[in-house]
């Protein structure tokens, strides 16, 4: 008997320990509680307004959500590591809207380069000393209603020496057509 | 006010009448020049406990320890014009959202909209949810009762504990201790402190008699009270992993009995994987806290300033450090075990909040009341030497009174402090 009970309560921890290791969760929550990678919040990037093509959007834009990134400047905005990210929320009927086309402009630190996601899926790439701006088609089908363009970069540098803050890249605007 | 200040004068006087009481002064001999603070042999063999002390003389002094507490509470509360319910706050106020609507599905609490209720385990809310069901209360006097009937079955666990460990520690002391701790306003307001000190005092004593089954229920009951409940596992394994080993005759028992060690906690993983589908959502949300694992002798030394808010939470810290070594010193390893768990994972995260998570712990408490009980066992000779320590019983007990007067004032002041 006892050891009917000590099989089954094993047979239950070992259910719980799978359900630990395998959360059931949205990739915004596990970056933001789990992972710790992200520093929006699931509820803030909910509460974005959803932006309608052709949308022209600036580094101070309430409608983008800017994960891994300084408090913005008057021109720009600078990223702090390598993998910083900008969300997105766009209506379900204006996806059709859309040309499946983004152009991008930015400042580099010198000598970066990189690649260029939306949703987790490579879109274009950015040149070693590029010119700051940058357009590159993709398959709109992979935008949903809550959407980030994450950027993949080489190189991280300190600002100055009056300046301590770790940049890579300097985000202007970005145009959504 | 005049009334609360009678009311405070008798519960000091309470207080004091109950620690002296133990040791009145017997055969004083004016000729001889000194006076012993204890008298004849076969009167100090009168005043050590026995093991076998009733269990309604227990329940007894219990009840007068909790009495004089709350008439202190009323006392203080009348003095400064708020009611019971005006205590429900800070925690409280989380438990009372999980009495009435339940766990949140998605975190929405805070300016970021980080925070949830899944930090807050559902023992409490569950307990108090059926008081208010039953007696047709409201939920914040539901949590405010609910705490104080623990409040009241822990300081009888605690007795009984101390003397499980220690059966010439005095009762009163005992009883008076856990009911006058500097902390003990976190047994009536609706946290789950008291019932966390029921829960592990119980499972401890199990423990000590070797009712395996016993032990993991109330264990299992603790570890959904609060999540360093889990810490009984490691005293388990101190006291039975080599029994575990050598005695056939137990083995199955004492493995079951570890198994239920983790049953609360689980059931509470398992709800919340079905619910929002991350079974340790309770540890995840702390982030809403700004609450992230780090080295505890780094948060110590960070911590480190003559605030006296965070002189407090530093003292606290070093106390739990002071009682771990003093259990280990004789050789109680279980609880030495267990209070460094529930020490340093609170410590690991910030050390907010570490009067609380240190002061209610039983292995804490029993350190403290020993050490005053062994002071009051030494044998003093000269006359000044007994007026010295009468003077020091009535500023100790003074002070703890007018401290609780402190704590409820700043409780009722929302002082961040004390939450």
């Amino acid at each position: 008997m006892m050891k009917a009970v000590i099989f089954v309560i094993f047979i239950y921890y070992v259910c719980i320990a799978y359900i630990i290791k395998n959360p059931d969760v949205s990739e915004s929550y596990a970056a933001y509680y789990i992972s710790r990678t992200s520093e929006l919040t699931p509820m803030e990037i909910e509460r974005l307004a959803p932006i309608s093509p052709p949308a022209h959007e600036n580094h101070l834009s309430s409608r983008l959500g800017f994960d891994g990134w300084h408090k913005p400047e008057q021109t720009h905005i600078w990223a702090k590591r390598v993998n910083p990210k900008i969300f997105f929320r766009l209506e379900r009927k204006n996806t059709r809207l859309l040309n499946g086309k983004i152009i991008l402009d930015y400042i580099p630190i010198r000598g970066q380069s990189g690649k260029i996601y939306i949703n987790g899926k490579q879109v274009g790439f950015l040149p070693e000393n590029g010119s700051g701006h940058t357009e590159f088609e993709f398959d709109k089908n992979i935008l949903m209603e809550t959407n980030y363009i994450s950027f993949e970069l080489d190189k991280i540098a300190i600002a100055s020496d009056v300046d301590p803050r770790s940049i890579s890249l300097a985000f202007n605007s970005v145009i959504l057509e | 006010m005049k009334l609360a200040q009678s009311l405070i004068a008798f519960c000091g006087m309470i207080c004091q009448l109950a620690y002296i009481k133990q040791y009145r002064l017997r055969n004083i001999n004016m000729r001889e020049g000194h006076k012993t603070f204890s008298s004849s042999p076969e009167q100090v063999k009168k005043d050590i406990q026995s093991p076998d002390i009733p269990w309604w003389q227990i329940a007894r002094i219990s009840g007068l320890a909790f009495l004089a507490n709350q008439l202190l509470e009323l006392a203080i509360l009348t003095s400064f014009g708020k009611s019971y319910a005006d205590l429900c706050i800070w925690d409280c106020g989380w438990y009372t959202t999980i009495v009435n609507h339940g766990y949140d599905l998605v975190p929405a609490g805070h300016d970021k909209g980080d925070a949830a209720n899944w930090a807050f385990f559902p023992a409490l809310p569950m307990i108090s949810r059926a008081i208010g069901f039953f007696t047709g209360i409201n939920t914040p006097y539901s949590l405010i009762i609910t705490s104080k009937i623990f409040f009241l079955l822990s300081i009888f666990a605690f007795t009984v504990f101390c003397i499980k460990y220690n059966n010439r520690i005095s009762i009163y002391f005992c009883a008076f201790i856990s009911a006058f701790q500097p902390y003990a306003i976190y047994g009536n307001v609706g946290y789950t402190e008291s019932m966390f000190l029921f829960g592990s005092c119980l499972s401890l004593i199990f423990m000590q008699q070797k009712r395996y089954i016993s032990a993991g229920l109330s264990g299992g009951l603790l570890s959904a009270v609060r999540s360093v409940g889990i810490a009984l596992c490691l005293a388990y394994a101190v006291l039975f992993l080599r029994d575990a080993v050598t005695r056939k005759r137990d083995r199955e028992r004492i493995i079951v009995g570890a198994l239920l060690l983790p049953l609360g906690l689980s059931l509470y993983m398992l709800f919340l994987h079905f619910w929002v589908g991350d079974a340790l959502a309770f540890s995840h949300i702390q982030r809403a806290w700004n609450r992230e694992i780090q080295n505890p002798i780094s948060v110590l030394r960070a911590n480190w300033d003559t605030d006296s808010i965070n002189l407090a939470y530093y003292g606290s810290a070093l106390l739990a450090l002071v009682s771990i070594g003093y259990h280990t010193a004789r050789k109680r390893f279980d609880l030495a075990v267990f209070s460094l768990f529930c020490t340093l994972v609170p410590l690991s995260t910030g050390i907010l909040s570490m009067t609380r998570y240190v002061w209610w712990q039983a292995p804490i408490l029993l350190a403290c009341t020993e050490c005053i009980s062994a002071l009051f066992r030494l044998r003093v000779y000269s006359v000044w030497k007994v007026w010295a320590l009468r003077a020091l019983i009535f500023s100790v007990c003074s002070a703890l009174i007018f401290l609780q007067i402190f704590m409820y004032q700043s409780w009722i002041e929302n002082r961040f402090y004390m939450i």
